[in-house]
């Protein structure tokens, strides 16, 4: 499937600010099923400095700096992507209780290695209630698949969560969504990636985008117009990583364009930013993903 | 009690060590189980036997007074969040040299095998590939970080300043306890013991051959100025700031080596080099000594909530254009699971076992680790196997059979359902040694952390130590936890000592303190910010107290409310929001509050002494509300205020450089001063005065004597305000703060020779001629009024000039001139 991009982000921010250092990773490069034909980022006004680079991940990420005075910053992405089926209908993938124990004593410590995936991160942390919640499907006892055992979490996170937009922030903890029953994409796959960590399962989070139109006769997916977020489980050797989208309570198919890889939300938000002297600001954000030229 | 064979009648009545027990099966550092000093502690027990308790109790009382006078302190994290004095245990730890030296070799050799660990798991990762090191460990370590895999830190070196926290066992062994190596604290402490110890038994220290410090901060300091640019010495102490409970180390440091102090505030990155804001222009720093965790130092790369890091700083250590000592990322290696793979690390890289023994460590990541652990937990430690992982009690080792059930429960399912982060210790019994406790000797239990620092040579380990000894003991759970400064321990000195004799070290008399240096020729430009608001407020605060004392002369005459001159003074003091419901007591500790933080983020440019005066001042205010609201009683404790603000300044001025330090305090002082006296002669409308108010205002502005000597005619407005506003000789007067503007203003860096004046020095000159050309008549409200905008134009036109970070700067390719 391939698609035609387009991102803006908008920030007003009220008053002249100072300077400012921000960090983009908006940018999709091609890996595993997605290839990406060009994408370019365009970023106004135009930055006193930018850097480009790799991160650990291999995420593409920007670092752009201003010395002097601006009011708004706003960043264009425009991509062409092509987007191929993800796996194979054979689901090969071990039982959960296998999986744990050997990933434990991986000896892989390349960046795709799960082994990163496994611990804390910076925002998600492993809990009682949200392990014991996971622990549903992914039953140890139940010899069932890795790969049906994530699809049947994702999903029931679909049934027993409200989608509410506005109901969290970037800086909630999964606990407290979990709480609450409630949230946004970011805060179901925080969940399940704490409830996967924790049962010994490597999780990963993924920033992306999702089709804008579903294709005739189905429902428009959630999400679509923002970017995106949902959560590779390690499948092991033969599926490797495998996406999982439980806002959608589906795997990550064709209409998924991945952006960026980390371990949650904090390593790989979109834009960080340092201003100085940052007063009110406003952003908005506007996303088309539309099929072309088939 | 074991029963010691000395004849009670040989034994003076006050001999102080006749009383000393060791604890049964615990290792004494100065006693032998027999009860007679052990031979490397035979002198200075001598030394204590002959002064008797009395003559000890003055040296501890002495030594204690140096702390409070050195300003010693350490920010407690409790509810108080105070800086309290520092608390020492008097009496030394004393080891003999051939005993530190074993130990000193261990130390070396576990530092270079850290380092081998370190530079693999930030390089080719080989450690986890061959199996030696669970790849999974490091993956869950939250200081393993990413951005820095593949970096070569500048130097070729990760470690530079290696610590490690020492304790020894029962059968007289020493025990590593734990590693340090982001940026371990308390060597600048030990530096302060030692003075402190060595000043209260300067006889005995004189005496007996102990290893001095200073030779290791040498090394330690060469080898960072090495690690700078050609012919450079640009280094700095880079700190988290004046709330950081380690902040007067970090002041103490950077001053006794003469590095810069910064906050991450104070530096900029650009095109990979580190700048520090300077009044004089962004000047390059090549080295960074960092006084806090690696994942706080760049908010672009590293963690983004961070306040204070350095935006682009990790861009600039992959670029190789700086050192951070010790690297980013060397905080992984502080993982207590970390140790339980050492000894097999060793043997397989250096084919043998490590000298040094380490505490026992069972990581619960692994299964039959964690089934050991889980099967033996009643005897063990159980602690965070990663750094920034808190258990039971934060991240301290904590001896599981001492917690109450529930904890117990609650980390017994933790180490089952998240082993990975736990892990299980053996419980070390510790060395006891001597602590002074009224009156008497008793044994403490105590950890010591050892220092290493790298040069080109290698490492070398300073001979001593800063040593932690346990406030009280409790025989059946002797454990880290009672040994934490946090939690009421002590401070002790260690000293090493050796048969042979120790060439004194002859930089300065004092060698282990003062070996100075010349002051780094830059002032940051958030330092000459404080200094400058520092002299704002305490002018602010003066002013305060003069205008309330005047009217609290007035009010408590007779007849009072018939006096206009009080009216006036009111309105004066409204200015400074004084007015009903608001008291002078909280306008003047909120002024003083504001100007002893200016100095809290200044210490190391500042007068210990002086610091001093004002906080105590301020605590004097905080803790009583003195009778500032009644009678004749407020005119006494505005006094007694005025008086020890009075100290302050003078001691502030007589103790600094004249450098631009000291031009930005006085810059601060003369515009403040100029302000408020013209303010106070407009609120008491010196160009048609109600009765009384002449003489209120030579009272304010302190210039009563003045007036009777050079005016001896009585009153009138033309001399009240030619003395308080245009005469340059009144050191109280308007015209006075503008000339001694002129002057500091020339001193301040900026323009060069030949080019023509700035703004600033224009404002400051033309406001100087329309002083020294005004008559007195002309001089009216409007002109007061005038006079008091332009000082605040000058004041925001030198922010404007200085204080900008450089980040705000539209010139940061400048070239610091170094005028001063």
């Amino acid at each position: 499937m391939r698609y035609l991009v387009q991102l803006a982000i908008d920030y007003d921010y009220g008053t002249p600010i100072g300077a400012a250092d921000h960090c983009l990773r908006l940018r999709p490069i091609s890996r595993r099923n997605q290839i990406v034909g060009s994408a370019s980022l365009e970023i106004d006004p135009q930055p006193d400095a930018i850097d480009s680079r790799t991160d650990y991940f291999g995420n593409a990420v920007s670092f752009a700096r201003y010395d002097r005075p601006h009011d708004a910053l706003s960043v264009r992405l425009l991509a062409d992507v092509n987007v191929s089926p993800p796996v194979s209908d054979l689901d090969i993938s071990p039982n959960v209780q296998a999986l744990a124990r050997h990933v434990a004593e991986s000896r892989n410590f390349s960046p795709t290695s799960p082994v990163h995936h496994l611990g804390d991160s910076r925002m998600v942390r492993r809990s009682e209630p949200l392990t014991a919640y996971a622990a549903q499907e992914l039953d140890f006892g139940s010899g069932r698949s890795i790969f049906a055992s994530a699809l049947a979490l994702a999903r029931r996170i679909r049934s027993e969560f409200t989608y509410e937009p506005g109901s969290t922030d970037t800086n909630t903890p999964p606990a407290q969504a979990f709480e609450m029953r409630q949230g946004v994409c970011q805060d179901f796959a925080h969940i399940m990636i704490a409830g996967c960590r924790g049962l010994g399962v490597p999780a990963a989070y993924v920033s992306g985008l999702i089709r804008t139109e579903p294709p005739p006769g189905q429902p428009r997916l959630e999400g679509a117009d923002a970017m995106h977020a949902w959560v590779d489980v390690w499948c092991g050797d033969a599926l490797g990583w495998v996406g999982f989208d439980p806002t959608n309570a589906c795997v990550a198919g064709v209409d998924h364009i991945i952006v960026a890889v980390g371990r949650d939300y904090a390593d790989i938000s979109p834009i960080d930013g340092v201003i100085l002297a940052s007063e009110q600001e406003t952003h908005s954000i506007a996303v088309d993903v539309l099929p072309a030229g088939d | 009690m074991s029963s010691v064979s000395t004849d009670p009648t040989a034994v003076p009545a006050d001999d102080l060590f006749a009383a000393y027990r060791p604890l049964p099966g615990v290792y004494d550092e100065a006693v032998q189980p027999d009860g007679r000093p052990r031979e490397h502690w035979r002198h200075f027990a001598e030394r204590l036997r002959s002064m008797g308790p009395q003559a000890v109790e003055e040296r501890r009382a002495y030594a204690d007074q140096y702390m409070r006078e050195a300003g010693v302190s350490y920010r407690f994290y409790d509810q108080s969040q105070a800086e309290r004095p520092f608390p020492l245990s008097h009496i030394p730890v004393i080891l003999p040299e051939a005993e530190w030296d074993q130990v000193a070799e261990g130390l070396i050799e576990r530092a270079e095998l850290l380092e081998t660990i370190v530079a693999d798991l930030y390089g080719r990762g080989t450690l986890m590939r061959d199996g030696l090191l669970p790849a999974s460990l490091i993956g869950g370590n939250p200081e393993f970080l990413r951005p820095l895999v593949g970096v070569q830190p500048k130097g070729g070196h990760f470690l530079q300043f290696y610590a490690a926290d020492l304790g020894r066992g029962p059968d007289g062994r020493w025990w590593v306890l734990s590693d340090r190596t982001q940026s371990p604290s308390g060597a600048g402490y030990a530096l302060e013991n030692r003075v402190a110890v060595s000043r209260a038994f300067p006889d005995a220290f004189r005496e007996i051959e102990v290893n001095r410090l200073a030779r290791f901060f040498q090394v330690f300091r060469d080898a960072l100025g090495a690690l700078a640019a050609e012919g450079s010495t640009r280094v700095g102490v880079l700190t988290p700031g004046p709330h950081n409970e380690t902040y007067f180390e970090h002041v103490y440091l950077a001053r006794y080596l003469g590095f810069l102090l910064l906050e991450g505030g104070d530096l900029i990155v650009r095109d990979g080099r580190v700048m520090v804001s300077t009044v004089s222009g962004p000047m390059p720093v090549d080295v960074l000594w960092r006084r806090f965790d690696s994942d706080y130092l760049d908010p672009l790369e590293l963690d983004a909530s961070s306040r204070i890091g350095v935006p682009g700083l990790v861009q600039a250590v992959r670029m190789g254009r700086v050192a951070l000592v010790n690297a980013i990322g060397t905080g992984v290696l502080e993982s207590r699971a970390l140790m339980g793979f050492l000894p097999e690390l060793s043997k397989a890289l250096y084919g043998r076992e490590l000298k040094l023994p380490h505490v026992a460590t069972w990581w619960c990541g692994q299964p039959v680790e964690r089934e050991h652990v889980l099967n033996h937990v009643e005897t063990l430690a159980v602690a965070p196997a990663m750094p920034g992982i808190d258990l039971a009690e934060g991240n301290l080792a904590v001896p599981a059979a001492s917690l109450p059930d529930n904890e117990r429960m609650a980390i017994d399912a933790t180490i089952r359902s998240r082993g990975d982060l736990v892990v299980g210790q053996e419980l070390v019994q510790l060395s006891t040694t001597p602590v002074w406790d009224e009156g008497r000797l008793v044994p403490r239990p105590f950890v010591v952390r050892a220092y290493l620092a790298r040069d080109g040579e290698g490492w070398s380990v300073m001979p001593g130590g800063f040593c932690r000894v346990a406030d009280t003991i409790d025989s059946t759970a002797i454990d880290t936890r009672a040994i934490n400064m946090q939690r009421g321990g002590r401070a002790a000195d260690m000293w090493v000592v050796s048969q042979a004799p120790i060439p004194p070290v002859t930089l300065l008399p004092n060698d282990d303190q003062d070996y100075v240096r010349r002051l780094p020729s830059t002032l940051p430009s958030r330092s000459a910010e404080s200094l400058f608001w520092l002299g704002r407020y305490v002018e602010r605060a003066e002013m305060l107290l003069r205008l309330y004392r005047a009217h609290a002369v007035r009010a408590a005459e007779i007849n009072a409310h018939s006096n206009p001159a009080l009216e006036a003074i009111e309105t004066a003091l409204a200015e400074y929001g004084i007015e009903e419901g608001n008291t002078i007591h909280d306008r003047l500790v909120e002024t003083i509050g504001q100007a002893e933080a200016s100095v809290s983020a200044i210490r190391d440019r500042f007068s210990p002494d002086a610091w001093r005066t004002l906080r105590t001042l301020l605590e004097a205010l905080e803790s009583t509300r003195p009778g500032f609201e009644i009678g004749n009683r407020a005119i006494q404790a505005v006094t007694d205020v005025l008086t020890r603000l009075a100290a302050f300044s003078g001691l502030a001025q007589e103790n600094m450089y004249r450098l631009a330090s000291w031009h930005f305090l006085e810059t601060g002082r003369r515009i403040e001063r100029g302000i408020l006296i013209a303010r106070s002669a407009m609120a008491l409308r010196l160009d048609d005065p109600p009765f009384g108010t002449l003489d209120a205002m030579l009272e304010i502005s302190d210039s009563l004597m003045t007036h009777r000597r050079r005016y001896a005619a009585s009153l009138s407005i033309a001399s009240v305000i030619d003395l308080v506003v245009l005469d340059p000789n009144n050191p109280r007067s308007v015209a006075f703060q503008v000339e001694a503007l002129a002057e500091h203003v020339d001193a301040l860096p900026g323009r060069r020779p030949g080019e023509p004046l700035t703004a600033l020095e224009r404002a400051v000159r033309k406001l100087q001629t329309d002083l020294q050309t005004i008559s007195p008549s002309e001089a009216g409200q409007d002109f007061l009024n005038d006079v008091s905008w332009r000082l605040g134009e000058i004041s925001n036109m030198l922010g404007a000039t200085y204080f900008r970070t450089a980040a705000q700067s539209d010139d940061s390719d400048g070239q610091p001139d170094g005028r001063y």
